[in-house]
């Protein structure tokens, strides 16, 4: 599994793309923060409350990793040499998940620590800008990383039953977004509360004693869908 | 004794109501160069893919190794190197990066490997050249460069010299040959390019519609395809039974006018004088053979030998 993941981040540390995307976004981190300050809500602790009420929009970068860690196998066809040297196809399986985990990991710590540094650096620490806060602000991250996790292995899912990129992302965006629409249409709003997309606006919101519901439903969520993707691709055909 | 290196017995493989590969059963021992012919569509690659575990059979059995059990199986194909249909690998990477990449992947302490194999494939002059930009020769060598790369005990080539320039196929069969002679490697391969099969083969095995309809060792194919007396006759029934009375005599009927004897024929005016005395008519006589793509066709044709 370690070879796996290893080789994995050994091809993704070696694409420019990578690189790139991560640029792109700690750039935005910091326009963000310049655009903050000159509109005048110039304190860390309004920046960094700011930063969770924007945690939905990190999903729609996930199907962006995947598509790195496993969409690129199947699009360049290279599973097949993977496969045909014996690898056990969970462990496989499993070692994608984990690698695109490790990457999202290492893109919210660059993405997080240029957000917060340079608010931190260049905002002015009001009052409210406390060890208390910067505890409640590390749970609500560390409760999202969980729900992050869990919408990975819904796109890894996808990504391992339809082969085209396209066509996993379209679906992971529908499941992810709208399965509260469906919900509504089928009188099933009681449902709502498994939804990832729930627990991230929640995360946002409820005291921090409340965050294990998150983090359950994330848990649970994880390990359904990678249940069900190692029992798909277990016997799914490798071209 | 020879060792078996994939044993498939009654293997399938059915996609719906398709039967891909039917009752397949497949041997290859160590030390063979196995070449595996058939048409488009023949099941060629769907039975590479199955030994391979890169699709599960329907039914029957694969031993590999001499191993049965799946996990057993497993772990016996880090034995193996192989390149089924085109080779896959990352665009963004260069040649070198790519086996990198596939060395780490399999735990390969020795980081050396990934330089001999692409100087054993000739690919050593590449240098940051992206995947991408390759030809499709090159590509085809990248590909062989990572079926050696942990230096395999089975070598499993599916249309490995297509695309490949006349210099490249023929390097392309040393590698095999050198292969196969100085490290024991076994080899199975399939290919469309008859002529070069039959320079490296030592087992054929003839398939079609999934089915493996002969297999047979090199000398045997040889034997099958030597020299043959045809004789072109009004009634080759009639002169089937004339000829069944020739001493030594080994024929088969072809058509309704057309015998190929095999055995016997050292003096062929006294067949024409038995046949013309038994009222058939003989309207050609002459010497003939088969290579191996006229044998793989008349194979495919349906054509039974005597």
């Amino acid at each position: 599994m370690l070879k796996l993941i290893h080789a994995d981040l050994y091809r993704i540390f070696h694409r420019f793309y990578f690189y790139t995307m991560m640029a792109a976004l700690s750039g935005l981190c910091i326009l963000l923060v310049t655009v903050m300050k000159s509109n005048g809500f110039g304190t860390v602790s309004v920046a960094w409350k700011f930063f969770l009420s924007i945690l939905i929009y990190p999903v729609f970068l996930l199907p962006m990793l995947t598509g790195i860690v496993a969409g690129e196998e199947n699009r360049n066809h290279t599973l097949k040499n993977t496969v045909s040297f014996g690898v056990s196809r969970p462990v496989l399986y499993l070692s994608k998940t984990f690698s695109t985990i490790l990457l999202g990991v290492v893109l919210m710590a660059v993405v997080l620590g240029v957000y917060c540094g340079f608010s931190f650096l260049t905002m002015t620490r009001d009052s409210a800008f406390s060890g208390g806060f910067i505890q409640d602000f590390a749970a609500r991250v560390a409760s999202v990383c969980l729900v992050y996790m869990a919408a990975i292995a819904i796109s890894i899912f996808f990504t391992a039953i339809f082969r085209r990129n396209s066509l996993s992302i379209f679906l992971f965006y529908g499941v992810f977004f709208f399965t509260d629409s469906l919900f509504k249409l089928l009188h099933q709003t009681d449902l709502n509360i498994f939804l990832l997309k729930t627990q991230i606006f929640r995360i946002e919101s409820v005291p921090v004693v409340q965050l294990f519901q998150p983090v359950l439903i994330s848990l649970g969520t994880l390990a359904v869908f990678t249940v069900l993707g190692v029992a798909w691709f277990r016997r799914s055909d490798i071209s | 004794m020879n060792e078996t290196v994939i044993q498939t017995r009654d293997i399938c493989k059915t996609y719906g109501k398709f039967s891909a590969v039917s009752n397949l059963n497949l041997q290859v021992s160590r030390g063979d160069i196995y070449a595996l012919v058939g048409q488009n569509g023949a099941g060629k690659t769907t039975l590479l893919k199955l030994i391979c575990g890169l699709t599960p059979a329907s039914s029957g059995e694969l031993e590999f190794f001499g191993y049965r059990e799946e996990r057993q199986i497993g772990r016996a194909r880090s034995k193996m190197g192989c390149m089924i249909e085109t080779p896959g690998f990352f665009p963004y990477l260069s040649a070198k990066e790519n086996l990198e990449c596939y060395r780490i992947q399999r735990g390969i302490k020795d980081a050396g490997c990934v330089d001999r194999a692409l100087q054993f494939v000739g690919l050593a002059d590449t240098g940051r050249k992206k995947f991408k930009n390759f030809s499709l020769g090159m590509k085809q060598r990248l590909g062989l460069a990572l079926a050696v790369l942990n230096d395999p005990d089975l070598l499993i080539l599916d249309e490995p010299i297509n695309g490949l320039d006349p210099m490249g196929i023929k390097e392309f069969r040393e590698i095999l040959m050198k292969l196969n002679r100085e490290k024991k490697t076994t080899v199975l391969i399939s290919s469309h390019i008859l002529g070069e099969l039959s320079q490296i083969a030592t087992v054929y095995g003839f398939i079609r519609g999934g089915e493996l309809m002969e297999h047979l060792s090199a000398q045997e194919l040889q034997e099958k395809c030597r020299k043959y007396l045809l004789l072109n006759v009004d009634d080759a029934q009639k002169a089937a039974a004339v000829l069944k009375n020739q001493p030594g005599c080994a024929f088969s009927v072809e058509d309704q006018n057309t015998l190929h004897v095999r055995q016997g024929y050292e003096k062929p005016e006294l067949l024409v004088q038995a046949l013309v005395k038994n009222g058939v008519m003989v309207s050609q006589v002459y010497r003939s053979g088969m290579n191996l793509e006229q044998y793989f066709i008349s194979l495919m044709e349906g054509k039974k030998h005597a």
